[in-house]
């Protein structure tokens, strides 16, 4: 599903340049459940800014179901993401201005698709047991509710892959496992999740494989 | 059910939800439409006061007694009304000054307090037999001429044709009543000679104030067409020279006309000068507020290309949110300065010492819908630059571990 070869990403800092990935290769199939864990700085976000095209590599490529997506325009980059991804960016990603329903939808509307899969959304939020929040707006909700929110988004389109940047970061133990859960029941679907964490929270007795980044270089 | 949201929607909940900034900034292309378009709206009508006034001065010059040169031009350019003469056998003298084409007799007479009169005016007769200023403007409005005895009346003169008017104890029936004219003639009342050597004999007899002694024959100027070709300075120096003693004055209704239009002219530049400065410093403005509030909502966006927008989508929405605001911003303002301008524009005409008349219905939409226009573009105008941009901060705010 998902095929990553040789990515190498440099930075700039001041007038010399360092690495933030440094040959990074990762296979990952469908129902595959991955873990990226490593030191802050060690390149996690840079690799799946990447792989979901909104950071381009030096080199290396990003096969996605078989196409090459490193290299597209934006336009053409972006309509993969919102078909293919279901990204979920470090940190809070939740809208202000829109309600956890329209929130969850917007993914659809945004390329004008008229349904926006409000049924299928109001599942997703029931089965997290947060139906009740659909027409609320986010400054009302806990950071463990705006986490299933963006979780929920991210599930909407029935994407090929997942990606989480930390989606656990903030959240005590208890909503930290309910997160992971619903990762863990979307590869079960047959989706690709690729997900960064920097503890152990919530992944207690979950069945995925376990990687480690360090220096821009899984080991 | 959730409603779906377009681009247009989204642009339309991020602003009522961000009311106080939205209100900030549409206030501010308001105040913007507002000056733009009240100053425009001065300007047009200035100057139609202008045309209009030297569209009913047909006259080359005047001739009046000494020291009343600015009474003459109080009384025709404000309306502030005056009775002064030339005595019966000068004007006759006069009329015979070398260089001279046409003449014709006017007699000007302040009309009394209420008691004797129906309104505060400036009574003007003319003789209908060798006149060539009044009845030009005054035939469009009687084919027939106007009948002896009767007035017309100013536009700011209360009254309706066939009503009949007080002046000087004596009644007159209103022939027709002026146009506005934005100048001194909005507050005469015309008659013919005649006519108006009765009421100065009424005026006499009421001991009204710089009376001459009798009514007989009497003018208070000469309307005066000079020959053509010949230079107006010798006319000038031949009434000055051959009536010293007598001591008359000249008034070059075209000179008046033109130092109006000149003052009217550098206004009208400092004006304008003013409006284009407050619309690029409005925009200049704007562009910082909009690149700050941009600058703020980085993140927001970021969000939208997490799900997958692309850059373009991101620049449209910047572009429809200012556009929004800009455009209930210039609505807000435009309505209104129209507002104001159409409820006071008497108040306005009557505080500016210059002719000022509302221009015709099409000029004055023109000028409403530039004023718009310009205040209208100004959102998207200063937006433009953030919108260029937003793709890629957006992008890199997303990357970076945002709040
Ligand atoms: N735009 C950039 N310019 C320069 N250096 C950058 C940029 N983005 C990231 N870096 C650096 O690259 C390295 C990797 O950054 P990255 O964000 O991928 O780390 P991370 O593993 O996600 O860290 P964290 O766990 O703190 O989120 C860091 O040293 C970071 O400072
Ligand atoms: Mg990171």
């Amino acid at each position: 599903m998902l095929n990553v070869q040789n990515l190498t990403k440099r930075y700039k800092r001041g007038d010399s340049s360092f690495a933030a990935l440094d040959d990074v290769s990762l296979t990952l199939g469908g129902g595959e459940f991955a873990v990226i864990s490593g030191h802050s700085g060690s390149g996690k976000s840079t690799l799946l800014n990447i792989i979901a095209g909104l950071l381009p590599a030096d080199s290396g490529v990003v096969e996605l179901d078989g196409k090459v997506i490193t290299g597209l325009a934006d336009n053409e980059i972006s309509r993969i993401r919102n078909g293919q991804i279901g990204f979920i960016p470090q940190g809070h990603s939740v809208l202000a201005n829109l309600t956890v329903l329209e929130n969850i939808c917007l993914p659809r509307w945004l390329y004008g698709n008229a349904d926006g899969g409000g049924d299928y959304a109001l599942s997703l939020l029931d089965g997290m047991g947060a139906a009740n929040l659909a027409h609320q707006y986010p400054a009302q909700l806990s950071g463990g509710e705006l986490r299933r929110v963006s979780v929920a988004r991210a599930l909407l389109g029935k994407p090929k892959l997942i990606i989480a940047d930390e989606p656990t970061s903030d959240l005590d133990a208890g909503n930290a496992a309910a997160v992971m859960g619903l990762f863990a029941a979307a590869a079960k679907g047959g989706a690709a999740v690729l997900v960064v964490a920097h503890s152990e929270a919530g992944l207690d007795g979950v069945d995925c494989r376990r990687l480690q980044m360090s220096g821009g270089s899984l080991v | 059910m959730s409603k779906s949201l377009t681009l247009n929607k989204i642009a339309l909940r991020n602003i009522t939800r961000r009311y106080a900034r939205s209100l900030f900034l549409g206030g501010l292309v308001a105040l913007l439409a507002f000056v733009l378009t009240g100053g425009s709206l001065l300007v047009s009508s200035l100057r139609s006061g202008t045309e209009s006034m030297a569209a009913r001065l047909g006259a080359d010059a005047l001739i009046v007694p000494a020291g009343y040169e600015r009474s003459a031009e109080g009384a025709l350019l404000r309306g502030e009304p005056s009775s002064f003469y030339l005595e019966p056998d000068l004007a006759e003298r006069l009329s015979q000054v070398e260089g001279i084409a046409q003449v014709s007799p006017q007699l000007f007479i302040a009309s009394m307090n209420s008691e004797h009169c129906d309104a505060i005016v400036q009574f003007i007769g003319f003789d209908p037999d060798t006149d060539f200023v009044v009845k030009p403007w005054l035939s469009q409005l009687l084919s027939g001429g106007l009948p002896k005895g009767q007035i017309v009346i100013g536009s700011r003169i209360d009254g309706k044709p066939g009503q009949e008017l007080n002046f000087f104890g004596r009644k007159y029936t209103v022939a027709a009543k002026l146009e506005e004219t934005g100048m001194g003639f909005d507050t005469s009342v015309f008659t013919d000679l005649e006519t108006s050597r009765i009421a100065l004999a009424d005026y006499i007899s009421f001991g009204g104030e710089n009376a001459p002694p009798d009514a007989d024959g009497v003018a208070s100027v000469l309307t005066v067409n000079i020959r053509q070709g010949y230079d107006s300075n010798q006319f000038s120096r031949n009434v000055n020279y051959g009536f010293r003693k007598e001591g008359v004055g000249v008034v070059f209704p075209k000179t008046m006309i033109s130092n109006v239009s000149g003052n009217l002219a550098s206004l009208i530049g400092v004006t304008v000068a003013l409006m284009v400065l407050l619309w690029v410093l409005a925009a200049g403005v704007l562009t910082v507020l909009f690149s700050v509030t941009v600058n703020e909502r980085k993140r927001e966006f970021g969000v939208y290309r997490a799900l997958g927008a692309p850059q373009r989508y991101l620049s449209r929405l910047i572009l429809t949110e200012s556009l929004a605001v800009s455009a209930a911003g210039a609505v807000i303002g435009t309505a209104l300065i129209t507002l104001v301008y159409f409820l006071f524009s008497d108040l306005i005409g009557l505080s500016i010492d210059a002719p000022y008349l509302r221009p015709a219905g099409g000029v004055t939409a023109l000028v409403i819908t530039g004023g718009f226009a310009l205040s209208l573009v100004i959102g998207p105008l200063a937006a433009a630059y953030s919108a260029g941009k937003i793709g890629r901060i957006a992008t890199y705010a997303i990357m970076r571990e945002g709040e």
